[in-house]
């Protein structure tokens, strides 16, 4: 995977670090849906052979049920990969200079937010449920100091030691940015002056 | 007036294509920041089942009499002065 969004900062080309995504158990059970509505046709002519067979065997009726079963299937299938689509690109990369969330919403819309690793103040990680423990993966917070910037990401796998390692790399990043502090010249009056 | 069956057909196309469209884009889309191994089987599994949705209901519908009359809108319609 490729990063179109880098940037150079200290003379040098930003470096990504950590490339995070929700946890596969979390696209495959909210993705469940679209193969229940897969199955809903078959469902259909199992459970209700005779009214089924009574259609099919119309010209017209036969016909315009099977375009409309067809289509049925052709949106399911695109909605489904819609769904993979927006949880492929849902991502957070996490690189020595910010941690970059790009949010891809359809085809046509993306957007991609930024926080900078020196102005992370606190990382908060969480895990509730059944499935999130089993599989571990749960939701990460960041805050900054002073503003009320906040990126959250639900479903990161590990998130506990992802936490960890966006303190680690915000602590190795603050140095880079503080100004050095200007030393208090020591003055000393000559009271004989 | 009498219209057709086929134009049920044509609708259907003209919305399969839609679909198709889509897909190509999200296609396109999937491998411009890399190849992952999820994407090509999202992809494969994608175009796998348009592709078994379009030869079924070619299949289903093999032997379909498209000229057949969908609908008589000639009752809506004056008489011819003659």
């Amino acid at each position: 995977m490729h990063y179109p969004f880098l940037i150079n900062c200290h003379g040098k080309p930003e470096q990504p670090i950590l490339t995070l995504r929700a946890h596969p158990v979390v696209f495959i059970t909210s993705g469940a849906m679209f193969v229940i509505l897969l199955i809903v046709p078959f469902a259909a002519i199992a459970l209700l052979p005779e009214l089924m067979a009574s259609l099919l065997s119309s010209m017209i009726g036969g016909t315009a049920a099977v375009l409309l079963v067809s289509l049925y299937m052709l949106v399911v299938l695109l909605l489904g990969f819609n769904h993979f689509f927006n949880w492929f690109f849902d991502i957070w990369v996490v690189t020595n200079e910010r941690i970059i969330d790009v949010d891809q919403e359809g085809v046509f819309s993306k957007k991609i937010g930024e926080l900078e690793l020196h102005k992370v103040q606190d990382v908060l990680a969480e895990s509730h449920g059944v499935l999130a423990t089993m599989f571990g993966y749960g939701r990460i917070k960041v805050e900054t100091a002073g503003s009320q910037t906040e990126f959250a990401f639900d479903g990161i796998s590990h998130p506990y030691a992802v936490a960890k390692r966006i303190l680690e790399l915000a602590k190795d990043d603050a140095p880079l940015h503080n100004a050095p502090a200007s030393q208090p010249t020591a003055q000393t009056i000559n009271p004989s002056l | 007036m009498i219209i057709p069956l086929y134009v049920l057909a044509i609708v259907f196309l003209v919305l399969a294509v839609g679909v198709g469209i889509m897909g190509v884009l999200k296609s396109i889309q999937l491998y411009s920041y890399g190849a992952a191994f999820s994407a090509f089987l999202a992809t494969a599994i994608f175009w796998g089942g348009f592709a078994l949705v379009l030869l079924t209901t070619w299949s289903m519908l093999s032997g379909v009499d498209w000229m057949t009359p969908l609908i008589d809108l000639s009752a809506f319609l004056s008489p011819s002065i003659s």
